[in-house]
């Protein structure tokens, strides 16, 4: 970051006064001090480069969000014949089996959820980089949202797991698993670790202007 | 650790508000003045439920493990699965990947979480830790790593759109195991639930400070 980037804490703040809060034991270390002088975690009055991490893990995620979705992520195999299905073909193949419910519960958990987490979180990465002022209380809901829901996202990998240990009748029918069952386990862990990355304090911090006033959080 | 010293005060996690702790009283909960978000609470004896429930996790965890979990007819033929298939028969398919992280998530982490979570609240409970008080930061960050990588309850809501899914095409037996699985699952939340991280934090230090 360039000079005229240092950060503008708030004076409520206790980065302000330079102490650190420990993110494990909420203890409060002083500056100087790079672990946490009780249980010996890590500290800062930031995460280093919470932004850069946080952009790296999503984009990794983004990449396995291709295979997850053109891959088949479970192979059925009915009589001798096998059918190969993706994601998005199991969505559509339990809506015309009239089964709705079960339907909107993969296609929310395994469709829209990821891909709101990824641009929720790129939206909050680039608010932070633009140093917006605006809207924290619903910046703050939204990261604790993404924080919230991005496990359930993992149903369709047991999902997976369950009918392949379950369904395996030799000759009649059986289910195996498909590739993209990791990769969208793998989609799944990423955007996880994408959201630990991210530091929801740094959204705190430019709701300040320059004169060090604090703007309305509204 | 020199010079450690009791502190009356705690940054927000959220938004880094310098934040007075007053001396709560049972019942009480504190949120940060800032942004609004819920720091910490006391309930009387919520630890001890804690324990109990989370004991009690334990001993349903292991008959879920025990029992067949899920049945499954069709054409005149039949299977069953326990719970640990789930992961073991992925490991036949050429998944050890994908395995070890389903048997992690939906096993071997819920279990280690339980028995660490029993371990500290017992440790808690006793007056005097003596030498096991240097263990007990040592449980608390397992229990919160474990914490937030626990998927039980996803786990349970995927066993119950697999049978959705393919109770259509064949007949299904839930075993004991499920049901068991369920208590499970309300047991490690009601039980996590109960710990309050900034108490339990509080309370090791005390024990520290006793100690030293």
């Amino acid at each position: 970051m360039s000079s005229n980037n240092t950060p503008i804490y708030s004076p409520q703040s206790a980065a302000a006064q330079g102490l650190q809060g420990c993110r494990r034991c909420f203890r409060l270390v002083p500056l100087p001090l790079k672990q946490c002088d009780f249980c010996g975690a890590e500290v800062s009055l930031r995460k280093q480069h919470a932004v850069q991490n946080t952009l790296a893990y999503l984009f990794t995620a983004i990449v396995l969000f291709v295979p997850a979705n053109v891959l088949p992520i479970m192979v059925t195999s009915e009589f001798g014949s096998s059918k190969p299905s993706t994601i998005l073909e199991g969505v559509v193949l339990l809506w015309h089996h009239g089964s709705y419910p079960t339907a909107l519960v993969i296609f929310i958990a395994s469709v829209l959820v990821p891909m709101a987490k990824v641009m929720a979180l790129l939206l909050l990465c680039w608010s932070v980089v633009r140093r917006s002022p605006h809207r924290v209380q619903e910046r703050k809901r939204l990261l604790a949202l993404t924080e919230l829901v991005g496990r359930w996202s993992m149903v369709d990998v047991f999902v997976v797991a369950l009918l392949v240990a379950l369904v395996q009748l030799a000759g009649v029918l059986t289910v195996a698993p498909g590739p993209a069952a990791l990769a969208f386990c793998g989609v799944v862990l990423f955007t996880m670790l994408a959201a630990h990355a991210f530091d929801g304090r740094l959204l705190w911090d430019h709701a300040v202007n320059l004169k060090g006033e604090k703007v309305d959080h509204g | 650790m020199p010079g450690l010293t009791v502190q009356s005060s705690m940054a927000c996690p959220i938004c880094d508000c310098l934040v007075e702790m007053p001396a709560l009283n049972a019942d009480c909960a504190i949120y940060c003045p800032c942004c609004g978000d819920h720091l910490s609470s006391i309930k009387a004896e919520s630890f001890d439920h804690a324990l109990a429930l989370a004991l009690a996790g334990l001993a349903l965890l292991l008959c879920a493990t025990w029992y067949p979990f899920l049945g499954f007819s069709a054409s005149g033929k039949e299977a069953n699965m326990t719970l640990l298939d789930s992961a073991t028969s992925l490991f036949g398919y050429d998944q050890p990947i994908l395995g070890t992280i389903v048997f992690i998530l939906m096993f071997a982490g819920p279990l280690g979480l339980l028995l660490t979570l029993i371990t500290l609240l017992v440790l808690l409970r006793r007056p005097v830790a003596g030498s096991a008080s240097h263990l007990l930061p040592l449980l608390a960050r397992a229990v919160a790593l474990l914490q937030h990588w626990n998927m039980v309850e996803v786990f349970l809501i995927g066993a119950v759109v697999s049978i959705a899914k393919i109770s259509s095409m064949a007949t299904i037996q839930i075993g004991l195991a499920f049901w068991c699985f369920i208590g499970f699952t309300i047991c490690t939340i009601v039980s996590l639930a109960c710990v309050d991280t900034v108490q339990l934090w509080r309370l090791i230090r005390m024990r520290h400070l006793a100690g030293s």
